[in-house]
Formats: structure tokens, C-alpha cells, sequence
């Protein structure tokens, strides 16, 4: 009997060793990947730079968040509560599906649920910047009121719609540790080039293409600028412009003495499905197309219909008229469009 | 009448849907290549700054520090969020006000409030909406720092003039 209390307690220390090793190991085999998809591809956007992929972790279940997040050594069950309190559920799955996205497997996006995409660690930076002040090292005297940014940042896609809609999606998001909530204004544009990663000019434009596509953002609308934009005189906007409010990822709480009570995270909505819906004109030669979005501060108009809002979720001096500093090489989403019959 | 607009909305809806099938059943789309490249960076400055901000108290002032940084607190620090590296740069989106001469920068290093670090650069009047490089690469989920100092002379008094300084990131 003592025999095999004994056998019983060691094969239970080895599985424990086994599995706590297995999940801290780090499984991927290379640190970077290329484009990926079916078909061919028709220009050389990555030009030998470095995408990094994001980090797998073999699923192992976590005490703290009762679903298969990885159990990150530097957080308490506290912070875990504070920063993934409001995501979806962790899949068992997860790190099966971003490594069938790392390698190209799967690239219709869209199909993905909410489980996937509104994690972190959806996002490869996460798991460095999860390291470096956002969340581990963070400076309370030092505040993030921008950021921001789309992923993928390219897709191309080959269509025969002509006299029809189709739209494609990215995922547009708050960046890690901000605090601000960031109002935007999203522009679907015809820009004149299409542009590799590293800026350089792909192909042009045709020059008449504004009179065979219309573009517009469908999704997802935003309440809180629906209820207020048939009040406004605009200045600098349109009809196909797209408004939104970022919320922060990462806040410290105080009470009113100031004294710190607490920090948020994530919310469930930090992440949104951008759809973009181009509507062909029957008569659009073949060839190829370049849509891509745009980001812009908005109007003062708007940012101060956003700063009066706060009977609907208070914003007050943590709204932030965002996309005053950062501007990428080239636009943050693109679609590199063929059409043909 | 309350009858005949449900039915007109009844007719609406049917005829929407239907031409939603219709589309829906004709149109191919075809994804061929996603380039997974995650982009964006983000700005932090320090608490109740959203900005780089330069208190001056008069017309005259040589290497005024930018408000609020100090040696452990930039007055920008860039994060790359984004999964490939990305250059750095900026330049003001319009000219500076008369007498406003130079903005000087200090990347990574601050020494003291008039003398910069090893890495620094300079705007002038005479280049301020010039694309300037800040940093060559800078590393997915890594942070830098910046300090800024200012220098001007028989500047117009005003109570406050905002001249927006846009930061340019590029993978590399």
C-alpha cells in the first residue's frame, strides 16, 4: 500500500514537472515569417524585411483565468483579473490556430471568432512588450495616450464583382498599454501608389479609379458618434469617413485621494473587425486596384461631441484626439485589388 | 394605415434581402496573399502632458527644457507595437513662429538640462518640416527615448502656439 502511495505521489510530481516544462517552452521553431497565401503573388511586399512571428505555448490549463491563457510568470492572479477580465475565454486551441496563421494556412480572417482575435496574444508584439514597461515596468508617472495600428497590414485579393460589392476586413486596435480612450477618424482612400512594408512604390494607380470604385467602412458602427453626427456642421470629413472611439488597455485606478486602488486591461472591445466594402462599377476595366485606410485626428467638432460624452462612458481628460503623431510610411491597411472577368 | 406601412416595410426588407442572395451568389473573391505585418507604434509622455510642451517665460529663452521631463521622465518615448522593426522620423507639419530658432533633441540619453547626450539631433528654422531620421531600427515591442530643448530670441509673446511634430515609422 505505502508502495504505491509512493509510486502514486512521484508519478504525480513528474507529470506536474512535464507539464509546467512543456508550457513554459516556447515552441516555435523559427522567429520570423514570410507572406503567405494561395495563388501567386504579384509583388514583393515584404522586400526582406522582418516579420516576427508571435510566440505558442502548448496548452496548459491556468488556475488563475480558468481557461488555457499562458500563466505569465510576472503576473499575480490580480493583474490577470485586471488585464484579461473582460476577453473572451482562452481556447484550448489558441496557439494551433495563430500557428496555422503564422504559416499561411489560414488566411480567410474574418472567419475567426472573437475568441482568437480579442486576445493579446493574437498580436505578435504582445509577448515582448508584455516585458518592457507596458504592463510588468511600468512607469505611473509616465502616460500612453496614442496608439494604435491594423493586422494584416496588406491583403490581395483577386475578384470578377464588376457591377457589385465585396468587402474585406482587417483587425484595427488599441495599442498595448494605452490609457487614453482615442478618437479617430478612419478614411477609406484611392491613394496613387501601392506600397511595400518598407514604403517603396509598388505599382500606380489607374488614374481614372475614382470613377469605378466607391469605398466605405460598414462595420462596426460606432453608438456613440451615431447619436450625435446629424448635429454637426464637419469641416474636414465625409460621408465614407468612419468615426470611432479606441478604448485604453491598460489604466491605473485611483480612489479620490488618490491613492492607487487597482488597474484595468483589456476590454472586450479593444479589438475591432474594420470592414471595408468596395462597390464595383459594371464598366471597371481590368486590372489592378489599391484601397487602403487612412488615419486622421478628428475635427474640432467632433472631439468636442466626444469630450461631452460622458453620460454614455466617461471620457472626460482621458479622451485623446489621436493620430496627431503617428503616421506609418504608408497606410495602415492595404488591399492590393485584381480585377479581372 | 399603420397596416399599409408594415407592409410597405414587409416589401422593403424582402426586396433587400433578396438582392443580398443575388450578389452574394455571383461575386468571387479570392484572398491570395495576406502580408502579416502588424503595424503601429504608440506615444507616451509624461502624466498630464499629451504633448511636447515648452513653458517659456518670456521673449528670450536659450535650451528651455520641454515641460515636465526631467532625467528619468522623457518627454516622448515611441513604442514599437508592431511585429517588424521600424525606422523613425519627423519633422514639424508647418513652420515654426519667427524667432524660434532651434529644437534639439536627445535621444536615449539625457545628461542635463543644457548639455544633450551622445545621440542627439537639431531642428533650425530653416529645416523644421524636413524629414529628420530619429532612429534607424527600432526593435518590435522596444521603446525609446526622447528629450527636447528649445532656443529662441525676440519671439512674439502669445498665449500658447501649437505646431504639430509628426512622427514617421517605416519597417525595415
Amino acid at each position: 500500500m505505502n508502495k504505491k502511495i509512493i509510486f502514486a505521489v512521484v508519478a504525480i510530481i513528474t507529470i506536474c514537472a512535464v507539464a509546467t516544462t512543456a508550457f513554459m517552452i516556447n515552441t516555435n521553431d523559427e522567429d520570423s515569417i514570410d507572406v503567405h497565401g494561395q495563388g501567386r503573388q504579384s509583388y514583393d511586399y515584404v522586400q526582406g524585411a522582418t516579420i516576427v512571428k508571435g510566440e505558442t505555448y502548448e496548452p496548459v490549463w491556468n488556475d488563475y483565468t480558468n481557461d488555457f491563457r499562458p500563466k505569465y510568470p510576472q503576473f499575480t492572479q490580480e493583474q490577470y483579473e485586471w488585464y484579461f477580465g473582460e476577453l473572451p475565454k482562452f481556447p484550448q486551441d489558441f496557439f494551433t490556430i495563430s500557428s496555422l496563421i503564422y504559416d499561411g494556412k489560414i488566411t480567410d480572417y474574418a472567419r475567426l471568432g472573437d475568441q482568437y482575435w480579442k486576445q493579446p496574444e493574437f498580436y505578435p508584439a504582445w509577448f515582448t512588450v508584455l516585458d518592457n514597461t507596458s504592463y510588468v515596468y511600468f512607469d505611473p508617472d509616465m502616460w500612453t495616450p496614442e496608439g494604435y495600428g491594423c493586422y494584416p497590414s496588406i491583403k490581395e485579393i483577386t475578384t470578377n464583382a464588376k457591377g457589385k460589392s465585396i468587402t474585406v476586413d482587417t483587425y484595427f486596435r488599441t495599442g498595448f498599454g494605452t490609457d487614453a480612450y482615442q478618437g479617430l477618424v478612419v478614411r477609406p482612400i484611392l491613394p496613387d501608389q501601392a506600397l511595400s512594408i518598407l514604403g517603396t512604390p509598388l505599382f500606380d494607380q489607374p488614374s481614372n479609379a475614382d470613377k469605378y470604385l466607391t469605398v466605405k467602412i460598414t462595420n462596426p458602427d460606432d453608438p456613440i458618434y451615431e447619436q450625435f453626427k446629424d448635429n454637426l456642421i464637419y469641416n474636414n470629413v465625409n460621408d465614407q469617413d468612419w468615426f470611432t472611439i479606441l478604448k485604453p488597455t491598460h489604466q491605473i485606478l485611483y480612489d479620490e485621494y488618490g491613492n492607487k486602488i487597482g488597474e484595468s486591461g483589456f476590454p472586450e472591445d479593444w479589438v475591432r473587425l474594420l470592414t471595408i466594402q468596395i462597390d464595383l462599377d459594371k464598366n471597371i476595366p481590368n486590372g489592378d486596384y489599391i484601397i487602403a485606410i487612412k488615419v486622421d485626428t478628428p475635427c474640432f467638432e467632433i472631439n468636442q461631441e466626444y469630450y461631452f460624452a460622458q453620460d454614455h462612458e466617461y471620457y472626460g481628460a482621458w479622451y485623446f484626439p489621436a493620430g496627431r503623431y503617428q503616421l506609418t510610411g504608408r497606410p495602415h491597411f492595404q488591399i492590393i485589388m485584381h480585377v479581372e472577368d | 394605415m399603420k397596416n399599409k406601412i408594415k407592409v410597405i416595410g414587409i416589401s422593403i426588407l424582402m426586396l433587400v434581402a433578396l438582392s443580398g442572395i443575388a450578389v452574394g451568389d455571383s461575386v468571387d473573391v479570392t484572398t491570395q496573399w495576406i502580408v502579416p505585418a502588424d503595424t503601429g507604434i504608440s506615444a507616451s509622455f509624461p502624466v498630464h502632458a499629451g504633448e511636447v510642451e515648452f513653458d517659456c517665460s518670456g521673449q528670450n529663452f536659450t535650451d528651455q527644457g520641454a515641460t515636465s521631463q526631467d532625467a528619468t521622465h522623457p518627454a516622448l518615448v515611441i513604442t514599437n507595437n508592431g511585429n517588424t522593426a521600424v525606422q523613425l522620423e519627423a519633422e514639424w507639419t508647418t513652420d515654426w513662429p519667427t524667432g524660434v530658432e532651434f529644437v534639439n533633441m536627445s535621444i536615449d540619453d539625457w545628461s542635463d538640462n543644457t548639455t544633450y547626450g551622445d545621440d542627439w539631433l537639431s531642428y533650425s528654422d530653416s529645416n523644421e518640416t524636413t524629414n529628420q531620421t530619429w532612429m534607424a531600427s527600432l526593435g518590435v515591442g522596444a521603446s525609446e527615448d526622447f528629450w527636447f530643448w528649445t532656443t529662441g530670441h525676440e519671439v512674439a509673446e502669445t498665449t500658447g502656439i501649437d505646431r504639430t511634430l509628426r512622427v514617421y515609422s517605416t519597417n525595415v
